[in-house]
């Protein structure tokens, strides 16, 4: 639920380094390209990058309301999300990405999701429901709540 | 472990070219004082009708008679807003956070305001005016609008603007500070979000054309959710390496959108990379060694934390990682240095923020890396090569060829055909994904900015820039170009890359300065760090000449960057010829030929680019102030460093020059600010 102090002994400090190619063009000849050449990107093919796992977010919708222009979606969230310079918490709706919000009562627990009403509308009944706010997401759910126009109320 | 990554700094002059370290604290007694109009007594327009509170901290000169000094206003960034002092933080530093405005009876407010004490004391013995205005009101709302409270933070420097008005030209709220400010001589620093909303600022600024002008920004560790784009005022950005919360650095984009955004801006522009720092502990209150309520915690350990991975680079327990006191004393160092040579004229600090010579004492620990874009006139910029786009590599911005010679890898990447931000190619294999999305937390500076890839070096590898014939260089004082370490190329093995740049003259007379090591970034916390953060290096003309006395820099006909190595690869960026030698000194003082002193930044930094010479701005100027003459070396008055010695102001919070047309320009975009309605205004305009 909360996270501990910054008082923690990292026993484990394993470097995590991103998987390296072989070095196949280490002798290479000239190149000059022609200046309407079209552009020479440098991607390269690579093996699966490591896997970073969100923070999972345990979330519940407590209400959907109609207020003023827009439909508010409240939900509760198993974990505080504290307020900081990058955090901007999202609801993502199916394909849909609400961004606007506020936090009831002060509340790091709880998130109260604006959704134009114009936007709601076209939202698709019963579209998965996922959080994410830079490293948590609760898209690792196994249960997770979904869109149930039938609950707005006024 | 990797001894920590040094500025790569290949000026051979000295280590410091300053009497004495700018984060020393000045000579001037100070005082501290606090200003409040009450929790909700500012409506930001465009918010969402929540009021906010107008509450300032003052550090000040105490004797105020001795001013008007410039005035710096801090905008402190996204917190808690208030907390409950009943309930114990020592299992959980958030435990009694809240976000709401204004604050609960059984809560207080989070005082994130009183965060930068510690620097505000030390400026204002310098002779300034620093003033951090709260904004809990604005965090506590900001999520609720599309900008992330952008506009609103804006707004409310502007309300503070109109306040210190009011403070300095009237009697309305008593005598202490009349004529205490110049408010043609104002610095602005933002952290964080309120790094966000100073850039915001200027579009405001520009929409409602306020009567201010501003000299200097400094960005701290800033979002940069808008985009914004802001020419025509110094600007710096601190860019924390081990941000835990901005942890994609984003800011890097306010300096690489605005280097070459704007024909003949007199401005120039700096990144300050900080080694080992995090995002909080350059504000007390968000620093758990200081304060212990609202979530005060080491950002990235508590990034470790939520992903459950550790970095031995960045992590709260790695030797690399600065305190907080550390960390604070770098930032004391860097701003000192920014307003008191953009504000105050100490042309001392030039070199310092050139990055020309090395941190000052109190910074080392941070292993600054440096960054710099002199402005964009004809003496002090001379762009060989940007590096804009894929036409880039085969001819320049001077329109001559480009070669790139036993290079198996020499590519585009950063920007996409278009040239634009959403189609852009990544510099690493795999750009860094969480969630199974990507994300640019390895690469601050894509999208957006484009880089060269030069690398699997063949025997002899070069990459060459023509110049035209009869290209002279002599007045500049530097080469300069943007490079860093190619962490994901199959050739780096972790050791630092290396390369060497010759300057080649008509005649075939060729000097090379070098090798350059070019150092990996740390960290292995996949998607976070190692980063991709393109950092100056400089390069003095002296040192070619040194080697090549024969040379003739009226006369360059190529630079070269040659690779030694037979594996990996750098990008490269923005190569180009800096800043104009200044001329040899001829008496005291900073006096024109007119007998006229114009000290403002900009123009200083353009013309005495070594800082050694004591063309002290303070020095005489009679002109419609008279107040003071300011013999104690110190920034501030009005007759000498500010406004009146300046031609114009073009309303819009710039900088203008009747002399230099193209000095006001300010280019926004991104950000549709729209004319507001101000609903505080001074009452003494």
């Amino acid at each position: 639920m909360s996270s501990s102090r910054s008082l923690v002994l990292f026993t484990s400090l394993a470097a995590c380094d991103p998987p390296r190619e072989p070095d196949a063009d280490a002798k290479a000849p000239t190149v000059t390209p022609p200046a309407t050449a079209p552009i020479a990107t440098t991607s390269k093919p690579t093996a699966a990058p490591p896997t970073t796992r969100a923070a999972e977010l345990e979330v519940r919708v407590d209400a959907i309301r109609i207020a003023g222009d827009d439909v508010e979606i409240e939900v509760t969230l198993d974990r505080r999300l504290p307020p900081t310079g990058a955090s901007r918490p999202t609801l993502h709706i199916g394909d849909v990405a609400i961004h606007r919000s506020r936090r009831p009562d002060g509340a790091l627990d709880r998130i109260v999701f604006l959704v134009e009403r114009t936007v709601f509308d076209t939202l698709v009944d019963g579209a998965t429901l996922v959080v994410r706010d830079r490293a948590y997401s609760s898209e690792q759910m196994t249960d997770p709540p979904r869109l149930d126009k039938s609950a707005v109320t006024r | 472990m990797r001894a920590r990554a040094l500025a790569i700094l290949l000026a051979a002059g000295p280590t410091s070219a300053y009497a004495a370290d700018p984060d020393l604290p000045g000579s001037m007694p100070t005082s501290r004082e606090t200003y409040g109009f009450g929790d909700t007594a500012f409506m930001p327009d465009n918010f969402g009708f929540a009021a906010v509170e107008l509450q300032g901290v003052i550090h000040r000169p105490t004797d105020l008679d001795a001013g008007p000094f410039p005035l710096v206003i801090i905008l402190h960034g996204r917190h808690s807003t208030c907390f409950d002092p009943q309930i114990p933080t020592d299992q959980d530093p958030f435990a009694n956070a809240s976000v709401e405005w204004p604050c609960a009876p059984f809560r207080e407010p989070v005082p994130s305001l009183d965060g930068y004490d510690y620097w505000a004391e030390n400026l204002a013995s310098h002779g300034y005016v620093v003033v951090s205005i709260g904004a809990n009101g604005v965090n506590a709302a900001d999520d609720a609008v599309e900008d992330a409270g952008a506009n609103a933070r804006a707004q409310l420097i502007t309300a503070h603007l109109d306040l210190w008005t009011a403070f300095n030209d009237t009697d309305e709220y008593g005598t202490t500070y009349n004529d205490s400010v110049d408010l043609q001589n104002i610095g602005l620093v933002g952290h964080s979000r309120g790094g966000e909303g100073v850039a915001a600022w200027f579009v405001h600024a520009a929409n409602n054309d306020l009567p201010y002008t501003v000299r200097g920004a400094l960005l701290l560790a800033p979002t940069d959710f808008n985009r914004a784009i802001v020419t025509g005022v110094p600007l710096a950005t601190i860019l924390p390496y081990c941000d835990g919360d901005v942890f994609d650095l984003q800011g890097a984009h306010y300096y690489d959108d605005s280097r070459h955004a704007t024909a003949g801006d007199p401005a120039p522009k700096y990144v300050f990379e900080m080694a080992g720092s995090n995002h909080n502990f350059y504000n007390t209150i968000w620093s758990p060694g200081t304060f212990s309520d609202g979530g005060a915690v080491d950002d990235f350990t508590s990034l470790e934390l939520a992903i459950q991975q550790t970095d031995a680079s960045c992590g709260g327990a790695s030797p690399l990682r600065l305190g907080e006191q550390e960390q604070q004393q770098s930032f004391v160092a860097y701003a000192n240095a920014f307003f008191r040579m953009h504000l105050g004229g100490e042309t001392e600090y030039v070199p310092l923020l050139r990055g020309e010579v090395e941190p000052p004492t109190g910074a080392a620990a941070a292993a600054v890396r440096t960054t710099y874009m002199p402005p964009d006139l004809a003496g002090d910029r001379l762009v060989v090569n940007r590096i804009a786009t894929a036409a880039s590599m085969a001819t320049n911005d001077l329109d001559a060829a480009v070669e790139g010679e036993a290079l198996g890898d020499y590519g585009l990447c950063g920007v996409g055909p278009g040239g634009g931000i959403e189609d852009f190619d990544h510099c690493v294999a795999e750009p860094g994904t969480f969630f199974g999305d990507p994300f640019e937390g390895r690469e601050p500076h894509v999208p957006g900015l484009a880089h060269l890839r030069l690398g699997s070096f063949g025997a002899g590898a070069r990459w060459i820039n023509a110049l035209p014939r009869g290209t002279d260089v002599s007045g500049f004082v530097a080469l300069q170009f943007r490079v860093a370490y190619d962490f994901d190329s199959a050739g780096n093995d972790g050791s630092s890359a290396e390369l060497s740049v010759a300057l080649v003259d008509g005649a075939g007379t060729r000097a090379m300065v070098g090798p350059i090591a070019v150092a990996p970034p740390l960290g292995s916390l996949y998607p976070i760090v190692p980063k991709l953060l393109l950092y100056g290096v400089r390069m003095p003309l002296a040192e070619f000449v040194a080697v090549a006395p024969t040379i003739d820099l009226a006369d360059v006909a190529s630079i070269e960057l040659v690779f030694d190595q037979d594996s990996g690869a750098i990008l490269l960026s923005d190569l180009l010829f800096a800043d104009e030698v200044p001329p040899p000194p001829s008496g005291t003082g900073s006096s024109s030929d007119d007998g006229t002193v114009d000290s403002s930044g900009e123009d200083e930094i353009g013309n005495d680019s070594t800082g050694q010479g004591t063309t002290s701005p303070m020095t005489t100027n009679d002109d419609d102030d008279d107040d003071d003459d300011d013999d104690d070396g110190t920034a501030g008055s009005s007759d000498t460093t500010g406004p009146s010695a300046r031609s114009g102001d073009d309303g819009c919070g710039c900088t203008t020059s009747a002399s230099q047309p193209g000095r006001a320009l300010l280019f926004v975009i991104a950000i549709a600010a729209g004319r507001s309605r101000r609903r505080f205004r001074a009452r003494a305009r």
